[in-house]
């Protein structure tokens, strides 16, 4: 009796599905999904977003550049103190940013926004320049 | 000792390990976000460029708001024509304007107009089709207004 038990639990054994296919893939899955993640990272203000019947979709991007309506400015969720830090922020991820997508409030001062407009366009080395683009709410 | 030895070494159970890296995979896959930004684009002249460049003929300039409103008063300008027009109006003005002078617009605002007054400009020139979209300089953009 005892030694058909410890059979048949070895037969158990043997008969398990292999894991080891499923964790590589599940693995696989998990790497692709760390690796393609862009988290959306809010500001340390709020930000409304002006709306728009027409639109153009952009891809989401690391760096958003957020106006809040008191002309504070934020790269993702660092605040940028004066447009130098700003423009030297833009400068040093330069690769990194082929479309900077500003996300102003819609009661942000013009000036504010296209003094950030103009730091940023200047800053680009690029011969056909930064594509900039304003962001507008994402409801109908 | 020897009833011990007999036992085969423990095995790592596998089955919470595989709980854990599912729950991480639905974590990631959650809070991701794939949903691409709405936006409008905007183009700029080349840095130190003239102010309007030769193929915007239309311009279209933006006081800043007098205290108590929140929309500036808006001109239009095609070459030498100038003419205040009220947003509801600016669409059948734009679709007027001359098929060549439509290839791109350039707005002159006041430093103090809101973004969101700007944004609507620039929809109500999209919906005309007009693709092109730039800015003048911040400069000189104080618009004069003889009311």
């Amino acid at each position: 009796m005892a030694l058909n038990l410890a059979k048949r639990r070895k037969r158990e054994d043997e008969d398990d599905i292999p894991m080891a296919p499923m964790i590589d893939c599940v693995f696989l899955l998990l790497i692709f999904f760390m690796v393609s993640a862009v988290m959306k990272v809010p500001p340390p203000f709020t930000v409304t977003l002006p709306d728009s019947a027409t639109k153009h979709e952009f891809t989401r991007k690391k760096f958003n550049l957020f106006i809040n309506s008191d002309g504070r400015i934020s790269i993702d969720d660092q605040e940028m103190l004066t447009l130098e830090d700003m423009e030297l922020f833009i400068a040093a991820h330069e690769n990194q940013i082929t479309t900077l997508i500003i996300k102003a409030d819609k009661r942000a001062k013009h000036g504010d926004v296209i003094d950030v407009v103009e730091r940023a366009k200047m800053r680009s080395s690029k011969t056909e320049g930064l594509e900039i683009a304003f962001a507008v709410s994402e409801e109908d | 000792m020897k009833h011990l030895k007999r036992h085969k070494p423990p095995k790592l159970s596998m089955a919470p390990m595989i709980d854990c890296v599912f729950l991480l995979l639905i974590f990631f896959m959650v809070s991701t976000t794939f949903a691409p930004i709405q936006g409008l684009r905007v183009q700029l002249p080349p840095p130190l460029s003239q102010p309007t460049p030769d193929d915007s003929r239309i311009v279209i300039m933006i006081a800043n708001p007098v205290p108590g409103e929140t929309e500036g008063v808006i001109v239009m300008r095609e070459d030498s024509r100038e003419e205040i027009v009220q947003t509801g109006d600016m669409f059948n003005w734009l679709i007027k304007a001359p098929e060549d002078a439509k290839r791109m617009v350039t707005i002159r605002a006041g430093r103090e107009v809101l973004h969101e007054q700007i944004v609507h400009v620039m929809d109500i020139a999209k919906q005309a089709g007009i693709d092109r979209i730039g800015f003048a300089r911040a400069a000189n953009a104080t618009v004069r207004l003889d009311r």
